[in-house]
């Protein structure tokens, strides 16, 4: 049993019946269609999708508390619909909502409660909820009305809760939603540890950054359909998008200035026979065109000398900046040609003095595989 | 852990599960303490205008005693209809209250945290509806007692036969209940139904009067009326002492509706509750 979960074909249609104009008419509402998971123990996977998109229904179904309308789905080895009493049992589930605790209350109570009904024994139950409690950071208020805490307490006693039972699988509806930054953040690192434990979690999250920072694994899902799934950085691969690579660049002579270097300068003439500008004539005026220009051809020359075994279609673009050159490089995979366009430039007579890059981020992806919201 | 959790079936987890169930209910109600109050006062509130009523009604110097003799069976026309009203309110609170602790939990938002555990649909219904049936009962019996303190009502029981029909009476109700609460996870409202089902109870059940000045038709329906039945019953144990052997009939009838209608209601609670989980609304409200 090497999966936590995996969906076969699984498929939610929605019947809302809708009156217009007197007719009442009933409208299917596809909302996950022919969903196919296989998510392996241990992972931190990620569904990521738009609101809408079926993340939800793909969780509720998961938890036995939405009947598919086809398909099946098997959680911790146990059938969502032949077996739900264990798949309850295997899962700890965070849903969406900050109501889901008895309000009048206090935390220890309401974990007493639902610890009881997962079939924890009393006196287990007690040294769990204390666990639980400090794993969430709320052995402090534990004994307060869950109606004085704030959204963020409320969704660590939600997940304090979920994993109440220590179940293997743990299912987490947008965690983070309506949370603030650090709140968000202290939640987002809990997962992290629960998941360094050796549980399963499967979480949902409009935010890509989320996914990107915590999952080993994301699906993107867009009307009901799964666009794609890997890890976050072969998600990245798989765009179309143009690497942005900047180095700037100076002549090594330039570095050092004042009488009694003039020897300097001759020893690092570049190889490519072009003659360098003479600095000391020049360092208190600004250079000629046509030695700006000259620059700028030979360093486009070495860069696209360092990059064409691997990348023809790149542009290279250079300009000045400061008192040396900006140079630009756009194009797919190029970030990995950073070094040998560092070694090409400094055996040409250009020291790199700084650079910058910029891949394609999972947002980018995403855009492309989902399209321009389409409500 | 898993090793250590006790099964779903076992009666000891299923005796826990209702503990806690009925705890959570009593902190709950605790916390808002001028309901807890209602709980205790409102009863008794309720049933003191249908005892002035009936005074009124019974002419001067109790003249409209005999007639109402020979209507009800019975001249305690001040206990008749205390035994009425205390059993309405008992009746219609079992029945309703499990279906409205549901309601409750659909709109605090917890019913599906409730779903998510691993205990079974009907424990649920039960364990939620337990804290009320007992304040309730509690209650009824406070108001019986207090009318024969008050109003001098003179009750010749015979307690095993009391009961008897008490706990047939809740199984009946109980069933009904369970129906009522599949119904109410459903369609998301209990208000409309709650009035119907009193408004009809009121009538059928012969509440505030003998069911011998219905038309006969509505009569017909009211033997269909498990709450008619324990009316009847109740009373001529309360008021008149009738023994085992005078209720042959209404115990084999109460016994039936307490055999076959908690199965039925049981069955009609899955059906409502699974069409609910189909169109994915356990939580909504
Ligand atoms: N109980 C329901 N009845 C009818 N339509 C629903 C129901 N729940 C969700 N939907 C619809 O199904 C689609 C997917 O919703 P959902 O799974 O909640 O998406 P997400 O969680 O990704 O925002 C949406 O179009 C939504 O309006
Ligand atoms: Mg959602």
């Amino acid at each position: 049993m090497e999966y936590a979960i995996t969906t076969e074909g699984l498929t939610k249609v929605y019947r809302v019946r809708q009156t217009t104009d007197r007719k009442t008419e009933t409208r299917e509402i596809k909302a996950v269609l022919d969903l196919n998971l296989r998510i392996c123990r241990g992972e931190l996977f990620g569904l990521l999708g738009v609101n809408g998109a079926g993340k939800t229904t793909t969780i509720r179904m998961l938890a036995t508390l939405l009947e598919p309308t086809s398909g099946t789905a098997v959680v911790n080895g146990f059938d969502v619909l032949k077996q739900p009493v264990d798949v309850r049992r295997s899962i700890g589930c965070l849903l969406p909502g900050e109501r889901s605790h008895y309000w009048k209350l206090t935390a220890r109570e309401n974990l007493r409660f639902f610890g009881t009904l997962y079939g924890i024994p009393p006196r287990a139950l007690e040294n769990r909820i204390e666990q639980v409690l400090d794993i969430v950071g709320l052995s402090q208020r534990a004994d307060e009305r869950v109606e004085n805490y704030s959204t963020g307490m409320r969704q660590r006693l939600a997940l304090a809760r979920a994993i109440l039972h220590d179940p293997p699988v743990l299912i987490l509806d947008e965690p983070t939603a309506g949370l603030d930054v650090h709140s968000a953040r202290m939640l987002r690192r809990m997962v992290q540890e629960l998941a360094a434990t050796g549980k399963t979690v499967l979480l949902t999250t409009h935010n890509l950054q989320e996914a990107e920072e915590v999952c080993t694994r994301v699906a993107i899902i867009h009307g009901g359909r799964i666009l794609a799934q890997d890890a976050p950085e072969a998600l990245r691969a798989l765009s179309t998008g143009l690497d942005v690579l900047e180095v700037t660049c100076e002549r090594y002579a330039l570095a050092v200035t004042g009488p009694g270097l003039k020897e300097e300068g001759k020893a690092k003439e570049p190889m490519t026979g072009r003659p360098a500008i003479d600095r000391r004539m020049t360092e208190n005026e600004i250079p000629e065109e046509a030695a700006i220009e000259s620059d700028r051809l030979q360093i486009e020359e070495l860069v696209r000398r360092a990059v064409e075994a691997r990348c023809s279609k790149c542009s290279v673009t250079v300009a000045r900046q400061d008192d040396g050159y900006k140079v630009v490089v756009k194009g797919r995979k190029v970030a990995d040609e950073f070094p040998s366009i560092a070694v090409t430039l400094t055996n040409g007579g250009w020291r790199v003095t700084g650079f910058n890059v910029s891949r394609p981020r999972l947002e980018d992806v995403f855009v492309e595989l989902t399209g321009p919201t389409s409500e | 852990m898993h090793s250590r959790s006790v099964g779903t079936l076992s009666p000891l987890y299923q005796l826990r599960v209702l503990v806690a169930m009925t705890r959570k209910r009593l902190l709950q109600e605790w916390a808002y303490k001028a309901d807890f109050l209602t709980w205790f006062v409102a009863p008794f509130l309720f049933v003191l205008p249908f005892i002035f009523q009936a005074r009124f009604y019974s002419g001067p110097a109790d003249t409209g005693r005999l007639f109402f003799a020979r209507w009800a069976g019975t001249a305690e026309y001040v206990g008749f209809i205390a035994i009425g009203a205390a059993m309405y309110l008992w009746v219609t609170n079992i029945l309703w209250e499990i279906g409205f602790s549901f309601r409750d939990e659909q709109v605090e938002g917890t019913l599906e945290e409730l779903w998510l555990t691993p205990v079974p649909r009907g424990l649920l219904v039960l364990g939620n509806s337990i804290a009320h049936t007992v304040i309730n009962s509690v209650t009824t019996f406070i108001i019986l007692l207090l009318v024969r303190v008050f109003f001098g009502v003179s009750f010749k029981v015979n307690w095993t036969l009391f009961a008897l029909v008490v706990v047939l009476s809740w199984s009946a109700l109980y069933g009904l209940g369970f129906v009522y609460s599949g119904l109410v996870m459903l369609l998301k409202e209990s208000q409309s139904l709650v009035s119907m089902g009193n408004e009809l109870h009121m009538l059928l059940a012969g509440v505030t009067f003998p069911l011998s000045v219905l038309p006969v038709w509505i009569r017909g329906f009211s033997r269909l009326t498990p709450l008619a039945w324990v009316l009847t019953t109740l009373r001529a144990v309360i008021l008149e002492g009738a023994s085992w052997g005078d209720l042959g009939t209404e115990i084999a009838v109460l016994s039936t509706m307490a055999a076959v209608i908690p199965l039925v209601g049981y069955a009609g609670f899955l059906v409502f509750e699974r069409l609910t989980r189909k169109r994915g609304t356990v939580g909504t409200y």
